[in-house]
């Protein structure tokens, strides 16, 4: 099979796989459904305040295992719907952060500063409408650079990198991971150690399970599912439960201004934004593109870009549509650039790729890295299939978010109704049981409650949680790699210094973490 | 943030943990040393990923407390990151999760002991964990103690409103994950 | 209630009570059963299990709860499934290895092949030693000229028995090799066709490759030659007298009563043999096809395996 047969076997797969239902005879395909149904719980749960993207993707993905079981088959429905969910919430999070001044998402923070203005000034829908397009065309743009980049990157990866190059490639995404996330380069790099040693208990190639205490709990390690979604979701949910019972009063949304100024947004005006988005998309598909860095800095860069070229009448800060756009536009730009070093390397470099990969693993028949890119013409090759699948669903939840997001965008303001305190138990206990149904022991739950207390804690003492994860993730990978280098040197001490690539590669993840750690704490943060 | 005397804290205790973990538990508690011989060939055993990661804490955390001491002025950030109030929040919160845990876990054995069918042998919950309405009294229970418990913490009052999202958001949780899957098992049942 | 239903529900009650005999002879699970497999989801080992498990509903309307327990090439399952009730409702799929040589390797083994009832092979893999066609290697002969002509010879292993092997085969034909360990199902493969590695061992994954021309089966680990490449030569011509084929298998704990052993084996060829199920064809495509092994003799090639283990672990040990 040639590159464009894979490109259509991938189109194929999701427009011609097996159909959910019919409607007058045409079959509707269940990755289409489910990119659709995913698309749309993400723009809602983005719209709810103490949602997010992260959190809808962490409880979805044990509910989807079940429905769609462990084949082949499951893996496009299932990574279609969680690249809905991630793009939906993306255009959601602008809805609470323009009509409440509450940011849905931690990256639509600067959208309440012209966005919420303009809804006071009764152009709520002008903003919302400026959000939507920047947004989508900035996710439409790094998707793009995300179909062209990442099978490349990938086939010189596997063409010239052995076992030792490979090992380093992941000691220095994890060294930038750790430096870049927090204000501290230093607590970073804890977090990211602390991640590899958890990661290590009862792991190992031993018949005795490392770091056990000879007990029977801790020789099979901690679940991956339960480790992250403890960390990353119950850790959040916890330290939320402890800032309303500080302040235990409703902290209900303002409440809506009367809308009455010019809320349409025409071609013209669509126009006069372009320089703004395709600047902030040029930058937050930059910044995507490596690993750890968040939407949240792509989207200060993008304003902060966007106010030196503003010279319009309303300055930035006061409700001017070329603010929500520049911010907008950065942090939209930010989700298909951060696949490239998922899918090239294998590395996840944000929440939304860690469930990514948290998905394919479970599944299994799809392994995120270079090996899948391999254009064998001989015999199909599945996973290059699922690849270009991949591409394809996130190309469709785009051109569902042209056609109907900017609608579904506008009828989710009620979502910032819900109160938290009601939402946040709820979240907690349907959390709970999607991991128990995936391990089915009592034991898991224990295990998710102490990782949620580690969470709590690492976010009290500002402790990034990101390395964390994405350490715990790696660390399999990692020491994997390193003993696999180090067997095929024939034991040589040097094994990880011999080629010159690797050579540049770990001095770069050193020079990285020197670079911040001159920075002082306080401008990090 | 956490101020500055937390920060030094959490280094000390952290480089305190990270040697200890890397000089003493981790060679005792792993079957092969960071590097052995075998059969004329070197490997990497078991202990140097752990051994190295405790090491990186404990080296990451002296240089933490280095850079804490070093840097004056930025000494009042704010108020202590662990207070009377957390201590507080955690015991409650968790006192009210270890109770509603036992209430799900034994609920379901316990009614069908008391209220079961009078068969012979009596039916274990073991038999019947995939029988209604057996299988759904654990977590009905336990989970609606624990959301509306939850929700009255964090409101500081109790509503009878808040009990029935409670229940409600227990029954959408069963309709979400039992009735449409045969092989799935609502907590507690898996352990039965 | 008319004279007519009654005399039916008489009916029905009188043919329950003559049934009642055998059903006690024909235990059926009175509950779900669970099912620990004990490697990871979208693996060999798995879909034969959830295959099993979709079965035996169709048919028979059982309830089975699939679960994966990995780790360490399915000790940790054993370790899960020795201490479950041995009352039928928690089976094992696992491999034989995880029995037959893990425990050996221990320096207190946390079980024996006593602890366990093994219910019936499902079906064995296709164990070879492969490397990439390019390399110009048609059997093991050649590496092994040139390992002796001085090169260095890598070999990617998936477990710690066939770093044994590696090991043993080397030191038999009088060479060396540098053993990487990979890990399981297609890891190997991968390792080999990226060229990281210079020959590895492989289980059934490589044989769409081999099929394709990108890799070649230098010789066959099974104790017949595979099904893929019938002349690749056998390892007992380069003097190794054991072989390393895998079976995949169904397990419980020790003490199921002979009732519940009978019904599981019977359930189980019936799914296996029916040449058009979903399980049938999943072995005949990836594996050596359906192999039904049950009973004394499956208990008689567990302590053959293991003996034979035993003497692999001796000799590797020198």
């Amino acid at each position: 099979m040639g590159v464009f047969e894979y490109v259509w076997a991938g189109v194929l797969a999701v427009f011609a796989g097996p159909a959910a239902f019919e409607i007058l005879g045409i079959g509707v395909p269940i990755t289409v459904l489910m990119t659709a149904a995913g698309f749309l719980l993400g723009i809602i749960g983005g719209a709810t305040p103490g949602l997010a993207g992260p959190f809808l993707m962490a409880v979805s993905l044990p509910i989807l295992l079940s429905v769609f079981g462990f084949t082949p088959d499951a893996l496009l429905p299932v990574l279609g719907f969680l690249v809905g969910v991630m793009k939906g919430a993306t255009v959601g999070g602008a809805v609470p952060a323009i009509l409440f001044n509450t940011p849905g998402t931690p990256d639509a923070m600067l959208t309440t500063l012209d966005g919420h203005p303009m809804a006071r000034n009764g152009q709520a829908g002008k903003a919302l409408r400026t959000a939507h397009f920047a947004s989508v065309t900035g996710d439409t743009f790094s998707d793009l650079v995300l179909f062209t980049c990442a099978p490349f990157l990938a086939i010189v990866v596997e063409a010239y990198l052995g076992f030792g190059e490979k090992a380093a490639l992941i000691l220095l995404s994890l060294a930038f991971v750790a430096a870049v996330v927090g204000a501290s380069p230093m607590k970073g790099l804890i977090a990211a150690f602390l991640g590899l040693f958890i990661a290590s208990v009862g792991t190992g190639e031993d018949v005795y399970s490392r770091l056990s205490l000879g007990t029977d709990t801790l020789s099979t390690g901690f679940p991956l599912i339960t480790a992250v979604l403890g960390v990353l979701i119950l850790g959040e949910v916890l330290y939320s439960f402890e800032q309303m019972w500080r302040n235990r009063r409703d902290d209900r949304p303002a409440g809506e201004a009367p809308q009455s100024g010019d809320n349409r947004l025409t071609w013209g005006e669509r126009r006069r934004l372009m320089p703004f988005i395709s600047v902030s998309a040029l930058i937050g598909t930059g910044i995507g593109a490596l690993p750890g860095i968040g939407s949240t800095l792509a989207a200060t860069l993008g304003y902060a870009t966007g106010q030196k070229m503003h010279k319009g009448p309303v300055p930035f800060g006061k409700g001017t549509p070329e603010g929500v756009a520049a911010t907008e536009a950065a942090n939209s730009s930010v989700s298909g650039a951060n696949l490239i070093p998922v899918l090239s390397l294998g590395i996840p470099g944000n929440v939304g790729a860690v469930f990514l990969i948290l998905a394919a693993e479970s599944i299994g028949g799809f392994n995120p890295g270079p090996s899948v890119f391999r254009f064998s013409t001989a015999e199909v090759n599945p996973e290059l299939v699922i690849a270009f699948g991949l591409f394809t669903t996130m190309m469709l939840a785009n051109v569902l978010n042209w056609i109907v997001g900017g609608h579904i965008m506008r009828a989710t303001g009620v979502m910032a109704r819900i109160p938290k305190p009601v939402l946040m138990p709820i979240v907690l206990l349907l959390t709970l049981t999607a991991i128990y149904v995936q391990e089915t022991d009592f034991t898991a739950l224990y295990f998710a409650m102490g990782f949620a207390l580690l969470g709590w804690g690492m976010r009290k003492l500002a402790v990034p949680v990101l390395p964390f994860v994405i350490a715990f993730i790696l660390a399999g990978n990692l020491e994997q790699t390193v003993r696999q280098a180090f067997a095929a040197s024939g034991g040589d001490p040097l094994f990880l210094f011999k080629s010159p690539l690797s050579v540049v590669f770990l001095l770069l993840g050193l020079l990285v973490i020197l670079f911040f750690l001159r920075k002082p704490a306080s401008e990090g943060s | 943030m956490p101020d500055r005397k937390t920060e030094l804290i959490l280094g000390a205790v952290l480089l305190l943990l990270g040697l200890l973990a890397g000089a003493v538990w981790v060679p005792l508690d792993s079957e092969t040393p960071p590097i052995y011989e075998f059969r004329r060939q070197t490997y990497i055993g078991d202990a140097l990923l752990p051994m190295l990661a405790a090491l990186g804490i404990a080296l990451c955390a002296a240089v933490h407390v280095a850079i804490t001491l070093l840097d004056r002025g930025t000494s009042d950030r704010g108020g202590p990151a662990f207070d009377r109030h957390a201590a507080l929040f955690l015991l409650s919160v968790f006192a009210l999760m270890a109770l509603s845990g036992l209430v799900m876990f034994w609920s379901g054995p316990l009614a069908l002991a008391l209220f079961g069918p009078e068969t012979d042998p009596p039916a274990t919950y073991r038999l019947m964990r995939g029988t209604a309405p057996w299988k759904y009294l654990g977590f009905s229970f336990g989970g609606t103690l624990l959301v509306f418990g939850l929700i009255s913490l964090l409101e500081g009052r109790m509503r009878a409103g808040r009990l029935l999202i409670a229940v409600l958001a227990v029954a959408a949780l069963i309709a979400v994950f039992d009735l449409p899957f045969d092989t799935l098992l609502l907590p507690p049942n898996g352990d039965f | 209630m008319t004279f007519a239903r009654l005399g039916t529900a008489l009916a029905g009650a009188a043919l329950m009570l003559g049934a009642l005999p055998a059903a006690a002879q024909d235990w059926e699970p009175q509950g779900p059963v669970k099912m620990m497999i004990a490697f990871s989801a979208g693996g060999g080992a798995d879909t034969l299990g959830r295959l099993l498990a979709e079965e035996l509903n169709t048919r028979h309307g059982w309830e089975i709860i699939p679960e994966n327990v990995t780790g360490k090439g399915g000790v940790t399952m054993a370790v899960a499934l020795k201490d479950e009730p041995a009352d039928g409702l928690s089976i094992g799929i696992s491999v034989t290895e995880a029995t037959a040589y893990a425990p050996q390797t221990m320096r207190s083994p946390a079980y024996t092949l006593s602890d366990f009832t093994f219910l019936s092979t499902i079906t064995g893999t296709q164990m070879g030693i492969i490397a990439k066609s390019d390399r110009g290697w048609s059997t093991l002969s050649d590496v092994i000229a040139a390992a002796k002509s001085g090169e260095t010879i890598t070999v990617g292993a998936m477990s710690q028995k066939l770093a044994d092997a590696t090991y043993v085969l080397a030191k038999r034909n009088g060479i060396q090799f540098t053993t990487v360990m990979t890990g399981g199902g297609k890891a190997s493969l991968n390792a080999v066709i990226a060229d990281d590695v210079d020959i590895g061992w492989s289980a059934g994954a490589q044989t769409a490759s081999v099929r394709a021309g990108d890799v070649v089966n230098l010789a066959s680990a099974e104790a017949m030659p595979l099904n893929v490449s019938p002349d690749a030569p056998l390892l007992s011509v380069y003097d190794m007298p054991y072989t390393f084929g895998v079976k995949f298998l169904v397990m419980a704990p020790d003490g199921l009563p002979a009732e519940v052993r009978e019904t599981w084996q019977a359930r189980i060829a019936e799914v296996l043999n029916d040449p058009d199920g979903k399980l049938n064809a999943f072995t005949r495509k990836v594996f050596s096809g359906p192999e039904v092994i049950q009973g004394a003799e499956l208990d008689a090639y567990m302590q053959k395996s293991f003996d034979a283990n035993a003497e692999l672990l001796t000799e590797s040990a020198e």
